[in-house]
């Protein structure tokens, strides 16, 4: 049955306004903490709450980059600060390096996972058991065990841990898009004369791009945002940003302004990622290359 | 190598079996090399402090003991007998799980939902997906102080009720239990579901059309080809998701510790606060380690018989 | 096929057997080519003679200088201060100027919540990098710190060097002078703060006669600043009005401070946390009545979040209007009086904490809440530098800047109550209050284990003030509760530990108790 072309534009256009609703719910907290993120000091917790802050400012932004600003009354509080920088440059050194890693060791494994059982079939998941120890039981041992390698407080103990830690996701994430790459198609690359690499690059790769794309954007957003273990591996040197978040508190409380501010800050990066990769989340392709 | 009795086997297929044998030991060698780097990782990172966590749990040692770890006294099974014992901790155990349930079957429905929804296209969709995967970007610190914000007594939630109300609310969320957890879970659900929503989604963009095409043309229905095509083949992505988000809300502890801090008193003090509270607060190492041994053993059998059917 | 059967694995993979020796080789190896030398503790030297110097601070100018002819340190040699954000404009400006003076390179490493202080500082007792060299910490924690071995007995540098803490013209406020800095009878710590509980209330409202004249027609006594705590629950009863939007009173109930209402009634009674064997006395008379009293104030004249917000509350409800009587810390009193963050500025009272009267003798008990004070890691790389540091910084002159700057730390010293950059800062009326309070201060529990206690009274005392319990069975939970707590740690360690502790209460207190026959001695 085909729908006239009108029927359809107004399918779309009602889809449109459905996802435009389910937008603004989904957008609402977010829009509170921009809201927060503009208003000054005394508009923070203020009653009764608006939206619009009377006296918008942006010294809660500038007060990320320049403490030292006199911008408001929020930077006398905060005038001795440390800048946004470092913890900034932590975080896009940590996480992307840490996520890569992760990504292309749990898809090599996943693979080998599912294809050969290697390792056992109960490999899988042990690598899991990783996930289910509360971190905060893990965090005294590993602290002990850093220690001995004299990687206290450096981005090169993040990023094995970050790693380490988010394999299991990589691993078990990537597995259902590789059951989902049909046998047959990878046997008779292999009949054709195929190595297993070539193999496993040219042809499964390609069809688990979607998989990769969503695997990828998930364990760089759990590096982006993971505190626990950040706050206790680092100091001065190697402090992330969710670190630098926890930082802007002072004499009476929490600096909620600095710190919806950051968060915002923060988001960006994450959100310029996740538009990107949407190209790779594509909608029914088909196994087209599938010679009969 | 095995020896096939020539006269039973016929040529073409003594040979499709050679190449099969030769297939194979490249293919454990293959298999070898593509599992080893996550293999030395993980043995390198998380083996050594496993053991620690392990032997702390059969000693007693808090730091303010004033002894080292190595000379702590044993406590053989002193430990696990207290956990047992512990009302709190199988009442913070009860109060993860219950999260799981609550926060994951919504997270799970609103994120088929959406991904249902969106796998259609039309106007704005990348911008729209986009928007709806931003919760999950923010630093748990900001999420939890912005449901702590909104759900204050003083704050947006309460005065956007009184305003469509028309009456004077002031729902007191963190002084009842059950609104508290209600916070909570909403936080969560709040946060999370995108993670669902994104799975599901590239899940759905990754099935094969021409099953459903061949369904459409069969006359089926759209609930029809839902139920019966499109859902069993999502099973597997199905399940690891509901798998890898349970065991993570099951260890929810940033957006708990900031709202409420386990409060009130201790009704949504989750087992990862607890054992928090217990390790870092209280210095009780050996405590903490002989609850989060208990813990890992508990989940790993119970996510051994959730992840059975994939195995299939 | 019976050769294919002597792998217990499928092809591709190695066994587990193979695996695991590979991995435990790897593994060894890895560690054995990367163990880093444990950071020993720097033994102390002890101390040679006497220091000169005029003041606290020339003194341990002079030391450093002693320190640097002795080869112990050298310029350039970089020191790690530990401490909250919230102290970093205090801090950070006084780093600078020590640098500078002394060539020295001191750093400043903040945490931002206050809970990871103690997480990281009891790491740091275990793995010992010997990456910080100074901890500001709450003064409760001392317990702790010095059993875990992390930080150094400073009775001798103190005899050393002289920080003029508990004698002379400069001395600290006692008792803050004992309790901030004393553990077991020996100095762990040196105080740096000021955390008396600062009681402030709505001085227009107080001073209208009609009011007035409303007060006496109703208690029939004339309307005056309550002396006791019998008089404190009718006055804020008598102010609470909600259908003008203001409550009589925002005092904490919640998860972390509902405790100190609770306490400063208890011990104004008489009462005391334990006696001579470490068994609790909480759950007494007097410990049942003051929670009561509490919980009664608490249900019927404050606003909910009392009980469920955080301690920051107070920091808005006040300088906003809504409630006429809070009490925090000191620095409550600079929030509200500052026209930029308050509109009440210029309307805020102070007065002296409520007491109660023992044979026509009125005692007060005023809570001294969490307050940092300067510890020395026995870890660090010269523990003695560190301590002329911590001394600089709470001498006379540069404490007085430090402090002044806006910032946790508050006014310790006595000369500084009457100094200009305080009265600014605070408003001139309040200092001598201020004074008086901390004159009446009693510490938290300070003992091992410290968190735990107050974490169990806590839990049980914001129950009950949101009404899920009544005040008896909170106060026999945590009396229990305590008691599996000392067993645990060591009965005869923390008795020894609390009757030092109890010996650093306000001389008034310590007299109640002896007319009760409290304790042994």
């Amino acid at each position: 049955m085909r729908k006239t072309n009108w029927s359809q534009a107004l399918g779309s256009g009602i889809r449109w306004l459905i996802g435009l609703l389910i937008c603004i719910v989904v957008m609402l907290p977010i829009t509170w903490v921009l809201s927060i993120s503009l208003k000054p000091p005394e508009e923070w917790v203020a009653y009764p709450p608006t939206l619009v802050p009377i006296e918008p400012t942006f010294s809660n932004y500038i007060v990320l980059f320049q403490p030292g600003n006199p911008v408001g009354g929020v930077s006398e509080m905060v005038s001795a600060a440390q800048p946004v920088t470092r913890a900034f440059v932590n975080s896009l050194i940590v996480v992307p390096i840490a996520t890569a890693a992760s990504v292309l060791i749990g898809f090599l494994a996943s693979y080998a996972t599912v294809r050969f059982q290697a390792g056992g079939a109960t490999l899988p998941l042990f690598v899991l058991t990783t996930r289910m120890f509360p971190p905060v039981a893990f965090a005294v041992p590993l602290l002990v065990y850093f220690r001995m390698l004299n990687l206290i407080d450096t981005q090169l103990a993040l990023i094995l841990m970050y790693t380490g830690f988010t394999i299991a996701f990589s691993l078990w994430m990537m597995r259902g898009f590789i059951e989902g790459v049909p046998r047959h198609v990878e046997e008779a690359a292999i009949l054709d004369g195929a190595s297993p690499w070539r193999v496993l690059l040219t042809i499964t790769l390609p069809l688990v791009r979607g998989g990769l794309a969503a695997t990828g954007l998930f364990v760089f957003i759990l590096n982006w945002t993971e505190f626990l273990l950040a706050q206790v591996f680092t100091s001065r040197e190697a402090i992330t940003i969710p670190v630098q978040v926890s930082h802007y508190v002072g004499a009476v409380g929490r600096f909620y302004g600095p710190m919806a501010a950051l968060g915002i800050v923060a988001s960006i990066p994450v959100v310029v990622a996740g538009y990107i990769i949407q190209r790779y989340l594509v909608t029914g392709f088909t196994f087209g290359l599938v010679r009969e | 190598m095995t020896e096939y009795a020539p006269s039973l086997v016929r040529p073409s297929v003594r040979n499709a079996l050679s190449r099969l044998e030769r297939k194979l030991s490249s293919e454990r060698v293959f298999g070898i090399a593509l599992i080893a780097p996550m293999q030395l990782l993980l043995w390198f990172l998380l083996i050594i402090p496993t053991l620690i966590v392990i032997y702390l749990s059969f000693v007693r040692w808090e730091p303010r003991m004033g002894v080292d770890w190595w000379d702590a006294p044993f406590a053989f099974l002193g430990n696990y007998t207290r956990v047992i014992t512990d009302v709190r901790f199988w009442s913070a155990l009860g109060r993860s799980a219950g999260i799981v349930v609550v926060a994951v079957t919504l997270e799970f429905l609103i994120g088929m939902a959406l991904a249902l929804f969106f796998s259609r296209s039309f106007p704005g969709k990348r911008i729209m997906t986009s928007a709806i995967l931003y919760p999950m970007m923010l630093p748990w610190v900001v999420v939890g102080l912005c449901f702590y914000l909104l759900f204050l007594d003083r704050g947006p939630v309460n005065y956007v009720l009184t305003q469509i109300l028309n009456r004077p609310i002031n729902v007191e969320w963190f002084k009842h239990p059950p609104l508290a957890m209600t916070t909570i879970i909403l936080a969560d659900v709040w946060q999370w579901t995108p993670f669902l929503f994104l799975i599901l989604y590239s899940g759905l963009g990754a099935l094969p059309k021409e099953p459903v095409e061949a369904a459409m043309t069969l006359g089926a229905s759209r609930w029809q080809i839902f139920r019966y095509i499109t859902l069993p083949m999502l099973k597997p992505v199905i399940l690891i998701a509901l798998v890898i988000r349970s065991l993570e809300a099951f260890k929810i502890f940033d957006v708990v510790f900031i709202m409420t801090g386990g409060g009130p008193g201790t009704a949504t003090e989750t087992i990862s606060v607890y054992i928090y509270r217990v390790g870092f607060v209280f210095g009780q190492l050996s405590y903490a380690a002989a609850m989060a041994v208990l813990i890992l053993v508990l989940v790993t059998m119970i996510t051994r018989m959730g992840v059975r059917p994939l195995e299939k | 096929m019976e050769g294919e059967k002597k792998q217990t694995t499928r092809p591709g993979g190695l066994t587990r057997r193979e695996f695991l020796k590979a991995g435990a080789v790897a593994t060894s190896a890895l560690l054995f080519s990367r163990c880093a030398p444990r950071a020993t503790p720097t033994p102390t030297a002890p101390p040679v003679g006497v220091i000169e110097g005029a003041t606290p601070e020339e003194r341990a100018l002079n030391g450093i200088r002693a320190l640097k002819a002795a080869g112990v340190v050298k310029d350039g040699d970089t020191f790690v201060i530990m401490h909250h954000s919230g102290q970093r404009n205090n801090i950070v400006p006084a780093l600078e100027e020590w640098n500078r003076l002394t060539g020295l390179n001191f750093q400043s490493a903040e945490v931002g919540l206050e809970a990871d202080i103690y997480t990281k500082a009891m790491n740091e007792a275990v793995v010992r990098t010997g990456d910080y060299d100074i901890f500001l910490t709450f003064c409760n924690w001392i317990g702790d710190m010095a059993e875990a071995g992390l930080i150094v007995d400073q009775t001798d540098w103190w005899a050393k060097y002289d920080p003029e803490v508990d004698h002379g013209p400069n001395r600290y406020v006692s008792p803050l002078d004992r309790f901030t800095s004393l553990y077991k009878g020996r100095r762990y710590a040196m105080g740096a703060d000021n955390d008396t509980f600062s009681l402030f209330y709505r001085k227009d409202m107080m001073e209208d006669p009609n009011e007035a004249k409303a007060f006496e027609d109703r208690y029939g006594r004339k309307l005056a600043i309550p002396q006791t705590w019998k008089e404190f629950d009718e006055w804020i009863a008598f102010f609470d009005r909600p259908n003008q939007g203001i409550r009589g009173a925002h005092m904490y109930a919640e998860r972390y401070f509902a405790y100190t209402a609770w306490a400063a009634r208890f011990i104004s009674r008489g009462g005391a946390y334990f006696d001579d064997n470490m068994d609790p006395l909480i759950y007494s008379e007097e410990g049942v009545t003051a929670l009561e009293e509490q919980i009664r104030l608490t249900q019927q004249h404050m606003w909910p979040d009392a009980v469920t917000g955080d301690w920051s509350v107070a920091y808005s409800r006040f300088p906003e209007g809504s409630v006429f009587f809070a009490w925090a810390w000191p620095s409550l009193g600079k929030w509200a009086q500052d026209p930029q963050t308050s509109k009440i500025a210029g309307r805020v009272g102070f007065m002296d904490i409520p007491g109660t009267m023992h044979n026509g003798t009125l005692v007060r008990a005023c809570p001294h809440v969490v307050g940092w004070s300067f510890s020395i890691s026995r870890y660090g790389k010269a523990p003695e530098a560190a301590y002329c540091f911590i001394q600089w910084f709470c001498g006379p002159k540069v404490g007085l800047d430090a402090i002044a700057r806006v910032g946790t730390l508050d006014c310790f010293r006595e000369p500084w109550f009457d100094a200009e950059p305080m009265k600014t800062a605070y408003g001139a009326e309040f200092m001598p209050v201020l004074r008086n309070l901390a004159q009446n201060a009693f510490p938290d529990i300070s003992l091992r284990g410290a968190a735990e206690y107050l974490d169990a009274l806590n839990l049980n005392l914001q129950q009950a003030f949101a009404g899920q319990k009544d005040a008896e069975r909170a106060l026999k939970d945590t009396a229990e509760a305590w008691q599996k707590i000392t067993d645990r740690i060591g009965r005869l360690g923390q008795i020894e530990a609390w009757r030092g502790e109890r010996q650093t209460y306000p001389q008034p207190i310590q007299d109640l108790w002896a007319k009760l026959g409290r304790f042994k001695s």
